[in-house]
């Protein structure tokens, strides 16, 4: 999973991901990696998952690392990729709290003061006398 | 006698029934109505009262109570009605009079309501609680109390507090609001608002504070909003926050309260997208209302959010929430072309491929040319995409735009071979098997031992008798290049199967033999060629041959189920038992998966030509090898006792079968058959009746049927579809003759084609019958 440094650019963390459909997730590299950074991830993610122990997940390794293996693969790769969302940096103003005093609470007060805002009368109820 | 009058002497009757009833009873069922707070009967009652002699003189003064307390009621849509006729029935009672002027007062009918309540003090004996609402209406409409004739009917109390109302709205000076706030009678609450007011935060958190623990609900939602102001100037932002949730939840809804909760939210969701939680950020900007108080600001945030939300999304492979968020940003006005770069993905991944297209095409069509530019795609990137636009159009079934957009890719990428091929299979779809033969020699010319494309030349040919030859060389060019291609060698094979079939039809025996062994010269151990001589062998009476062959094809395929039951055929027809055994030993052998159909289809083949003792032979495997298949079981069962009488071995097999599986709908029909037919009737009515049960239970229409078939043949003696199909198949010939003269002229044609056999195979194509689903 990725996340969102305080810059507002995502940064994948370094944790390979074999359940992505991204091949720079599965291998848990960043897409500004250089071949030789990939070559390594990959040659320490498959000693870690060797094929004659752990035959899916190598070959989940195996997949991603063929898709930017060299620069001509990884081209045709990457234009499939989404794109990451653009920087962002928040506005220096942001709105302040309305901290007058308003009128209008007092009205609403004045609204729910004494018999106004009652909906029990059965004092006012009388014995009929019949 | 007509309606009219007819209505006329039911209400004539109705009111004598009126009068009859005496003013007594009426009171009496008006007054046990009011007891139990019916006051709409009892208004009911006491109104027919009210006109009798022997009424009591308090009657109005009830009625006028009944009323009142209607008009108070929740529920009553005619307050000012009940009212105003509790007031005409008794107009010495100023409560009525007050609680109609409340009623203006809550409806915003200020000028009655003022109007009654002036009314009320005016009296001799003035009503005093009429003061106090009617101070609040006019400090309301920002009137002066103190110098209104009412200030005389307040209490001292109530005065003081009234004041400060009235101070904190007109926004008096500074010293009339100190010289109230230093009154000691004044309550803590207006005491706090007036600090507020006044900027004496302390004071003010500290009578907040108390007054919350003494007044009303709502009244504390107003103490609480000020108790948040009061922090918020402070800068302890949760305890704001914390104390503007309180007076959301106790019912304040101002304005100013949303804003500031707004705010809050606001700046918690641009803390949580800079740590890089962007759920949670969604989650606090869907909190926020009214979106147009936060500042222009406000909105390129929320774009951001869906940015980012989309981009998680498509990491996750939620690709249609993906779409959702990446729209909300393009409607919002961003047309960046990473975003419809993604979104152009993202509608692809959710299969809506024609929006994906447009996108891709957006996309290349606003691509940067300049050589410099970062994101310049080369030729190569361009075919991918067009490639990407073809594949979208043709899943998108637009076959054409699919055409149209693979020739652009091929353009931009003359030596991508996968790309043409693809345009291959466009033509192809579409069945412009012309382009697609010019595009593959287009292929070939450039790799001629591309074995793909060479298949897809053969595929271009396979189906046009005129081209066949060309199909047959691209195949065995294939061969040459892979010779263990297995599409090339099957297709290779149906080829010559074909062409041998077609001299066989036309009576060419001699020919389809020599095609068929021109096919082995290329495929020297393809069992279904091997068979096909065999066959062709056993037609022109070579049986020396045909047994030779068939032993090479079993040499070559031994389970091959489709050469065991066609030398099964030959042999039986031909009679040679010999032949047959050598063929049955081999049907023995077959693995213990070889569908149980196949035993019964040959079983049924050797009853059918009473070869009694090779069905025996092979209904022993079926039965020690298939003990576990109902459907052998059943079928077992109903060979033992149909066609070799043999009923008891036929119920051992069944109960045994029921006792594994006891919902096993078929094997009570046919063990119902079973003892219906040896004469034990209510035992089989009784599976009979099991098996319909289940049918009910599961659901299953064709048991129900099975079940009704077999109870109509054996107890009703009825004729089922099978039997009809079986009179239809045994009409003599002057009925068929019949038939055809009778019918329409086009019927009538189709059938001087046919023979009765033909007609049943027909009529069961039409109504999708099964024929086997009518065995019992």
């Amino acid at each position: 999973m990725s996340d969102i440094s305080p810059t507002g650019t995502i940064v994948p963390e370094l944790e390979p991901d074999f359940t992505a459909s991204d091949p720079y997730q599965v291998l848990g590299v960043q897409r500004t990696a250089t071949q030789l950074e990939i070559k390594r991830r990959y040659f320490e993610l498959i000693r870690q998952h060797p094929p004659e122990t752990e035959a899916e997940t190598f070959k989940i390794i195996r997949s991603a690392y063929e898709k930017i293996k060299d620069v001509k693969r990884r081209s045709a790769t990457d234009i499939f990729l989404p794109k990451k969302p653009p920087a962002w940096t928040p506005p220096k103003k942001l709105p302040e709290f309305d901290t007058d005093f308003y009128a209008q609470d007092v009205l609403r007060v004045l609204q729910l003061w004494g018999d106004l805002s009652r909906t029990d009368f059965k004092e006012d109820f009388k014995e009929i006398e019949l | 006698m007509s309606k009219r009058s007819s209505r006329r002497k039911r209400r004539v009757q109705q009111k004598q029934k009126q009068a009859r009833t005496t003013g007594a009873a009426l009171v009496l069922e008006g007054k046990q109505a009011f007891k139990q707070a019916d006051y709409k009967v009892a208004i009911e009652k006491w109104s027919q009262a009210l006109y009798k002699k022997d009424r009591p003189p308090t009657l109005p003064n009830a009625l006028a109570e009944a009323y009142f307390r209607r008009a108070l009621s929740v529920e009553s849509k005619t307050a000012v009605k009940d009212f105003n006729e509790a007031i005409k029935l008794n107009a010495t009672e100023p409560c009525y009079r007050y609680h109609l002027g409340l009623f203006h007062h809550r409806s915003g009918n200020h000028s009655k309501a003022e109007a009654i309540y002036r009314e009320l003090l005016s009296l001799d004996d003035p009503y005093t609680r009429a003061a106090v609402p009617l101070a609040q209406l006019l400090i309301a409409q920002k009137k002066s109390v103190t110098k209104d004739v009412v200030v005389k009917y307040l209490s001292d109390q109530d005065k003081l507090q009234l004041a400060a109302a009235e101070a904190l709205i007109k926004k008096k000076a500074t010293s009339t609001m100190t010289r109230l706030f230093d009154s000691s009678a004044l309550d803590p609450f207006w005491r706090g608002l007036l600090a507020v007011a006044l900027n004496k935060p302390d004071i003010a958190h500290k009578n907040l504070a108390d007054a919350v623990e003494q007044v009303t609900p709502q009244v504390q939602a107003v103490a609480q909003y000020y108790l948040g102001v009061l922090a918020a100037k402070n800068n302890q932002i949760d305890v704001a926050l914390a104390k503007w949730q309180e007076a959301k939840a106790k019912g304040l809804k101002s304005k100013h309260l949303q804003r500031n909760l707004s705010t809050i939210s606001y700046q918690q969701a641009i803390r949580e997208q800079q740590a890089g939680h962007i759920r949670k950020a969604v989650e606090l900007v869907d909190q926020i209302q009214h979106a147009e108080d936060m500042g222009k600001d406000f909105a390129k945030f929320q774009q951001q959010i869906d940015w980012e939300m989309g981009y998680l999304a498509a990491q996750n492979k939620e690709w249609s929430e993906a779409v959702k968020r990446w729209e909300h940003v393009i409607e919002a006005g961003d047309k960046s072309r990473g975003l419809i770069f993604n979104l152009a993905l993202a509608y692809q991944h959710s299969e809506r491929y024609i929006s994906s297209a447009e996108r891709w095409r957006e996309l290349l069509r606003r691509r940067p040319r300049k050589a410099d530019h970062p994101d310049k795609l080369s030729d190569d990137q361009v075919a991918q995409i067009w490639g990407t636009i073809a594949e979208n159009y043709s899943k998108g079934e637009e076959y054409d735009e699919a055409i149209k957009t693979y020739k652009n890719a091929v353009k931009w990428a003359p030596e991508n071979i996968d790309l043409r091929l693809k345009l291959v299979e466009a033509y192809q779809t579409e069945g412009r098997w012309q382009a697609a033969t010019n595009e593959i020699n287009r292929v070939l010319e450039r790799k001629p031992d591309h074995v793909p494309a060479l298949i897809m030349l053969a595929e271009s040919y396979a189906d046009d008798w005129a081209f066949s030859q060309r199909g047959k060389d691209a195949w065995l060019r294939v061969l040459e290049i892979e010779p263990t291609n297995p599409i090339a060698r099957q297709q290779l094979a149906h080829h010559y199967i074909r062409r041998g079939e077609m001299a066989s039809r036309w009576g060419g025996i001699e020919r389809a033999i020599a095609i068929f062994k021109e096919g082995l010269e290329h495929l020297p151990d393809n069992p279904q060629l091997l068979l096909a001589i065999g066959i062709s062998y056993s037609y022109s009476k070579q049986f020396d041959e045909t047994r030779h062959y068939f032993d090479l094809a079993l040499a070559t395929d031994p389970t091959n189920l489709n050469s065991l039951y066609a030398m099964c055929m030959i042999w039986s027809d031909l009679g040679s038992e010999a032949d047959l055994k050598n063929v049955i030993d081999s049907i023995k052998s077959l693995p213990t998966n070889t569908p149980s159909q196949f035993f019964s289809e040959i079983i049924d083949v050797f009853l059918e030509k009473d070869m009694t003792d090779m069905a025996m032979d092979l209904l022993h495997v079926l039965e020690q090898n298939y003990a576990d298949d109902e459907g052998a079981v059943i079928y077992l069962a109903s060979t033992y006792s149909l066609d070799l009488n043999d009923s008891k071995k036929a119920i051992v097999l069944l109960k045994g079968l029921l006792e594994k599986n006891p919902n096993n709908g078929q094997a009570h029909v046919q063990l119902g058959v079973v003892y219906y037919r040896m004469g034990q009737t209510r035992i089989g009515k009784s599976h009979w009746n099991k098996a319909e049960k289940i049918a009910r239970e599961t659901n299953d229409g064709l048991l129900r049927f099975k079940v009704k078939s077999v109870r109509d043949e054996l107890i009703h003696g009825k004729r089922t579809p099978q039997a009809s199909f079986d009179m239809l198949r045994n009409m003599p010939p002057d009925v068929f003759e019949e038939l055809i003269r009778t019918a329409p002229p086009e019927v009538a044609e189709m059938l001087q084609n046919m023979d009765p056999d033909m007609l049943v195979d027909m009529m069961m194509n039409m109504s999708d019958i099964d024929e086997d689903d009518f065995y019992v």
